[in-house]
């Protein structure tokens, strides 16, 4: 039996390795190197000179500029949601958590789609802003609202499982001795869910960075001034400048890198500490 | 006091202006001593008149059809009558509808009616959601209507050419994608604007301009009345307008592969531009509103082709 059996369940794991590996490079890995290959087959200096462009330089600091609205902001969000909701129980709790995650069921474009009818030149508060000449959508402030929208969950959906799991009885430990909601806070309860948080923090970044849908919409997409890097992305392939679609779309794969990278190494600084 | 203009056109357009722009402020600032900047915005024309009505501030709209300039007058942002405001009715370029065909096909598309043989699969968007495919369906039933046939004639020629269709994909660029890229289809129904934009990017494929029939694809320009008012200087968004139809901005949209509505510059680049006798503007078919409703509207023409070759 035994002489059988072992073979065959090698088999079926190197199999299912197998499997799995080519799934991964089939959707995750040629697609990569597909972004890199079009970006660079005709030399650097295509790329170079890409990125030399004012456009270019414009969408890469937007881009920038959308991540430093929306992630603080989602982040103080998300924390206070997530303690709200981890911590107790009141009526309409379950209702909260799911307005929460409406981002995530709701297509960006439609995202988008609401922000224009909303703040659009006819729409209900936009003609009220108009009045004022403030302009929201088609300039950043609308490019910045849909950027907060598809990314306000992400901390917040990372941070209340590692809450729940953690329990109160550390918190209320602290507190009989003494210490203050702002001292729990910083001392007890930020350190145990520093993981959770910073994985919610990249995931914000990523997207805020990375969305295209909902920002396109209320962009109107003006050269060098409403777009970011997705959607100059989509401009210069559909102008048929397909080297400086694919330089930005690298560049915009490095600032994804970037990102994990920091992760890496705040996790190797903090993991020292990590044996509480 | 330096002057901003912001510019709202279709995707196409952008090699054009980004090269008319530079000339125009060089020639503004030598004349008037003002400064003059832009600010450009470029997508497909159907979704850049939607931005406009919902409140992108445009000083100039130039589009890819008059309907869609109609779309934003309706919405009280252009007055009533911006067809008199500048040369030529306002229509800053013309284009042509045509057939691009693969070097390696043996198959021969050289007329409209080439396009009802069996043996032939047809690329060409959806006109519910494509402008350009609105031309090339007018196209298609103007070939039998405009030549000698009767309606009748036209409804089952359009019948055969859209069973010859494997998809409609949703717009111009995405149906390029399809014949090119997917290798889909023997002939690809574009503007030939697009066309020689495409060769001049280094996709080179054959393509004829049908002689027997076609139709005269117009782009407008407009200054929007409602943004120019408020922010008070009409002057350099009229001289804008007026100079893309002096022979310079002429030459360079000639270059950029519109044809030219300057007689001289068109005459310059008659090589290029092959001249279509038997060639239909919109008004034949009775203006957009009305081609708009009797051909594509629900229940309309279209529809009525596409239910019968349905039931089939």
């Amino acid at each position: 039996m035994l002489t059988i059996n072992l073979p065959k369940t090698f088999k079926v794991k190197y199999l299912l390795i197998a499997l799995a590996l080519f799934y991964l490079i089939l959707v995750l890995l040629l697609p990569a190197i597909a972004v890199f290959y079009e970006a660079f087959h005709k030399g650097v200096e295509p790329f170079i000179q890409a990125m030399g462009d004012r456009n270019f330089q414009s969408a890469l600091q937007l881009t920038v500029v959308m991540a430093l609205i929306s992630v603080p902001l989602n982040t103080v969000f998300g924390l206070c949601a997530a303690w709200v909701l981890a911590r107790n129980q009141f009526p309409g709790r379950a209702l909260f958590l799911s307005v929460l995650d409406l981002p995530f069921s709701i297509s960006p474009v439609v995202a988008g789609l609401m922000i224009v009818l909303l703040y659009g030149k006819n729409g209900w508060i936009g003609s009220w802003f108009a009045s004022w000449d403030i302009q929201i959508i088609f300039s950043v402030p609308g490019m910045a609202i849909a950027t907060i929208f598809v990314t306000l969950p992400f901390v917040a959906r990372e941070v209340i499982p590692v809450l729940e799991e953690l329990g109160p009885e550390q918190e209320e430990a602290a507190r009989t001795l003494g210490a203050k909601d702002w001292q729990i806070f910083w001392r007890v309860t930020l350190p145990n869910i520093r993981w959770g948080l910073l994985y919610g923090v990249l995931l914000t970044n990523a997207r805020a960075m990375g969305e295209f849908g909902a920002v396109a919409v209320v962009s109107g997409s003006i050269l060098g001034k409403t777009s970011t890097l997705p959607i100059f992305v989509e401009q210069e392939y559909k102008n048929y400048q397909t080297e400086a679609a694919f330089g930005a779309a690298v560049v915009l794969a490095l600032l994804a890198v970037v990102t994990l990278v920091l992760k890496e190494i705040l996790e190797q600084r903090t993991g020292h500490h990590k044996a509480v | 006091a330096p002057a901003n203009l912001t510019l709202v056109s279709y995707a196409v357009t952008r090699d054009a202006f980004e090269k008319i722009i530079p000339k125009f402020t060089e020639e503004w600032k030598s004349k008037t001593g003002q400064d003059v900047t832009f600010e450009q915005s470029y997508g497909g024309s159907g979704s850049q008149t939607r931005a406009v009505v919902d409140g992108l501030e445009a000083d100039i709209v130039a589009l890819a059809l008059s309907s869609d300039v109609q779309k934003i007058e309706s919405a009280g942002l252009i007055q009533p009558g911006w067809e008199q405001e500048a040369p030529n009715g306002s229509i800053v370029t013309n284009s042509v509808i045509a057939f691009v065909t693969k070097a390696s096909d043996n198959i021969k598309v050289e007329k409209w009616a080439d396009l009802a043989n069996p043996e032939v699969k047809v690329i060409t968007a959806n006109p519910k959601t494509s402008g350009g495919a609105r031309w090339n369906f007018l196209g298609i039933w103007g070939s039998v209507t405009k030549t000698g046939g009767t309606e009748e004639q036209a409804f089952d020629f359009a019948g055969k050419v859209l069973a010859n269709a494997p998809v409609l994909p949703k717009d111009a660029r995405e149906s390029t994608d399809v014949f090119y890229k997917q290798g889909q289809g023997n002939v690809l129904l574009n503007y030939e604007n697009e066309v020689l934009l495409a060769k001049q990017k280094g996709e080179n494929q054959p393509y004829i301009i049908p002689q027997d029939f076609n139709v005269s694809i117009s782009g407008p320009v407009a200054v929007v009345d409602t943004t120019v008012d408020k922010k008070g200087t009409r002057e350099v968004r009229d001289a804008f307008v007026q100079y893309l139809f002096t022979p310079e901005a002429q030459q360079i949209f000639a270059e950029t592969g519109f044809r030219p509505v300057n007689e001289e510059v068109l005459a310059k680049f008659a090589s290029q531009y092959p001249k279509v006798e038997n060639l239909a503007t919109i008004e034949e078919f009775g203006g957009w509103k009305k081609a708009q409703a009797e051909f594509f509207d629900e229940g309309g023409i279209f529809d009525k082709v596409i239910t019968k070759i349905g039931r089939q």
